[in-house]
C-alpha cells in the first residue's frame, strides 16, 4: 500500500490517501469502508471479492457497490459491460476467470479498472444533481 | 418447482426449497457475492429461510477471481 500510495500521489500531489497496511477480512471490512461514499472491490481472490460485496450490502444498505467479475485473457471487448443489480455493479464479462492459462493482463484489468472508476463517477455526478 | 435464476428457467428441487436449496442443487464454481429474489436482496443469513415459490425471478451475482 505504501507503494501503491507513492504512485497515486505522483499523478496528483493532492489526492488525500489514508493507507491501511492489513489484511481486508468480514470483521474489519466495515470499519475500514463503513463511511465511504462509494464502496469499489478490486480483489484478487473471489472468495475475498464475495465477502466484501456481501458484507457491504449487508451492512450498508445505502452505500453503492462497485465490483469487478471477469476481466482475464485478452480479447472479447464488447463481451466486457457493466451489470446493476439495484446498487450493486459489476464490471467485466462475468465469464473470464483467472487461472494459469487466463492470466490477468494489463490491458483487460485497465479497462474494467477504468469503468469501475467511471462508473464511480457517474454515481457521485448523479448524486450532486449534475 | 419452476422458478427463473438470471434470466433463464430453472426446476429447482424439493417440495419447500430454500435460497439454500437452490444454491446447493446449483453447485456454482465461483463464490456467491449476493442473491436477489423478485428484487429484494437476501441475507446470507435468511439463505435457509428464505422459501422460494414456483415463477420466483432469482438473481445470483458470482465473483470470478481476478482483479
Amino acid at each position: 500500500v505504501r507503494a501503491l500510495r507513492e504512485n497515486i500521489l505522483a499523478i496528483d500531489p493532492e489526492v488525500v490517501i489514508e493507507a491501511c497496511d492489513l489484511r481486508i477480512d468480514a470483521a474489519n471490512a466495515l470499519a475500514v469502508f463503513g463511511d465511504a461514499d462509494v464502496l469499489v472491490e478490486a480483489f484478487d481472490r473471489a472468495e475475498e471479492k464475495a465477502m466484501l460485496v456481501q458484507a457491504m450490502m449487508e451492512n450498508r444498505p445505502e452505500m453503492p457497490v462497485v465490483s469487478a467479475s471477469g476481466l482475464a485473457g485478452i480479447g472479447g471487448n464488447n463481451r466486457i459491460r457493466t451489470k446493476r443489480y439495484g446498487r450493486l455493479y459489476v464490471c467485466g464479462d462475468g465469464e473470464s476467470a483467472v487461472s494459469a492459462d487466463n492470466p490477468p493482463l494489463a490491458p483487460r484489468v485497465g479497462v474494467v479498472a477504468n469503468m469501475q472508476a467511471n462508473q464511480v463517477l457517474e454515481i457521485l455526478w448523479k448524486r450532486a444533481g449534475r | 418447482m419452476k422458478i427463473q435464476v438470471n434470466k433463464k428457467d430453472f426446476e429447482v428441487l424439493g417440495e419447500r426449497p430454500s435460497v439454500a436449496d437452490l444454491l446447493e442443487q446449483m453447485a456454482p464454481r465461483h463464490p456467491v457475492a449476493a442473491v436477489k429474489v423478485n428484487g429484494a436482496f437476501v441475507r446470507r443469513g435468511e439463505y435457509g429461510t428464505n422459501i422460494l415459490k414456483g415463477g420466483d425471478r432469482v438473481i445470483v451475482v458470482h465473483m470470478l477471481g481476478g482483479g
